[in-house]
């Protein structure tokens, strides 16, 4: 099963629930965590080891010109709809930022003088984050600007048993790739304005992929009215309701799991599996 | 020494037209060739375009022979690409004419 964890807003407590809810049930089956968010993972930061057991670069295709070959004729720029081909007279300038891997300029240029070739823009790293639990870790390089090949080759990783993916906040290009393929969505919010916005945002991702979803209320204090009565309102379970206390922060904060130090909260973490488990089953 | 031949990007394409703030999504393009005294407007089918219109203007002002350009701002791409096309650029800031701009080549090539 691929769970996958969003928010749409940052800071409401996506890692905080995909960490507990993995150590809480790697006890019971193995599980294997996955940092989507690539442009900054953070989850290792939670890791009692930091050995490295594998490290897999992610590539994109950029052109190269052979300059014996190349007319500068300006059929690639002319092609190129990103504007990542500058045609001079005698000089070819490329923006690789601007490339999207289409390959369309070395199929029109007419010498044969532009091949593809692999460009490094990140790496996928695996590490053992707890006995039962695999922590998979995109990582996308400094400057480089394609998120989404870093997720896809992430969760390529992770394709067997129970997965649990920290999606990266927002709801663009890194967030879609997070959600695609999961079979269900954990919307972790808060009862505010914006939280409350960026879930609206979250949840209407999740319906066009068809994926069922439920939420989380973190950092509550007991006046969440104005997301229960959306959650009500738009038939979505609240799978759980996780307090705005000291404690929690102190313990988070200070790299610990709040289900490794006090049994309640792992209790309540195997409560939201089952929750899944129950929506997961109602949907079929 | 090819001919010079500037252009400054516009916000209309008529006697009351403005320097555009904006280089590659300006929503015309003024070429102006001091040598016959001679202007051409050109619309910038790029104006709407959604990333890479820097350098894809470059392009064109390329093949338009374009040695330099007047304008309010450009951008780092846009920047190198008209650096490396050996295109002279002329950052003016405030509300100026498209008029006043050419009749400053104009005062220039006559002195």
């Amino acid at each position: 099963m691929q769970i996958v964890v969003a928010s749409g807003k940052g800071g409401t407590g996506k890692s905080l629930v995909s960490l507990n809810l993995a150590l809480s049930l790697s006890e019971q089956m193995p599980v294997t965590l996955v940092d989507c968010d690539a442009e900054e993972p953070n989850l290792h930061l939670f890791s009692l080891n930091e050995e490295i057991k594998e490290e897999q670069k992610v590539f994109v295709t950029i052109p190269s010109w052979n300059k014996e070959l190349c007319t500068y004729c300006g059929l690639c720029g002319e092609f190129c709809q990103y504007g990542a081909i500058v045609v001079l007279p005698e000089q070819i300038l490329f923006f690789q930022e601007h490339c999207h891997s289409c390959g369309g300029c070395s199929l029109v240029c007419p010498e044969k003088a532009i091949t593809e070739i692999n460009h490094q823009i990140g790496s996928v790293i695996s590490s053992d984050f707890r006995p039962n639990c695999l922590l998979i870790t995109g990582k996308l390089n400094p400057g480089e600007i394609r998120t989404p090949p870093v997720i896809s080759a992430s969760l390529n990783k992770a394709k067997k048993g129970l997965v649990i993916r920290d999606a990266p906040p927002g709801v663009a290009c890194p967030v879609i790739e997070s959600v695609s393929g999961a079979d269900v969505c954990v919307l972790v919010t808060e009862s505010t304005p914006f939280g409350l916005h960026d879930l609206k945002a979250a949840l209407e991702l999740t319906r066009v992929f068809g994926i069922p979803a439920g939420v989380v209320i973190n950092k509550s204090d007991g006046k969440d009215s104005l997301i229960t009565d959306y959650c009500h309102s738009e038939n979505l379970p609240i799978f759980l309701t996780i307090p705005f206390t000291r404690e929690i922060a102190l313990i988070q904060g200070s790299g610990k799991i709040i289900a490794e130090q006090d049994a309640t909260w792992k209790d309540a973490f195997l409560m939201l599996y089952h929750d899944i488990e129950d929506l997961i089953r109602g949907q079929k | 020494m090819s001919e010079k031949k500037i252009c400054i990007p516009a916000n209309s394409s008529d006697e009351n037209a403005m320097l555009d703030g904006r280089f590659g999504r300006a929503p015309f393009f003024c070429l102006y060739t001091p040598g016959d005294n001679t202007t051409r407007w050109i619309p910038n089918s790029l104006a709407a375009e959604a990333s890479g219109v820097g350098p894809k203007v470059v392009q064109i002002l390329v093949k338009e022979g374009i040695t330099e350009l007047v304008a309010g701002a450009v951008g780092g791409n846009a920047g190198a690409a008209l650096q490396a096309a050996g295109i002279t650029v002329h950052i003016q800031s405030g509300a100026l004419s498209v008029q006043d701009i050419i009749n400053t080549y104009r005062t220039e090539s006559t002195k």
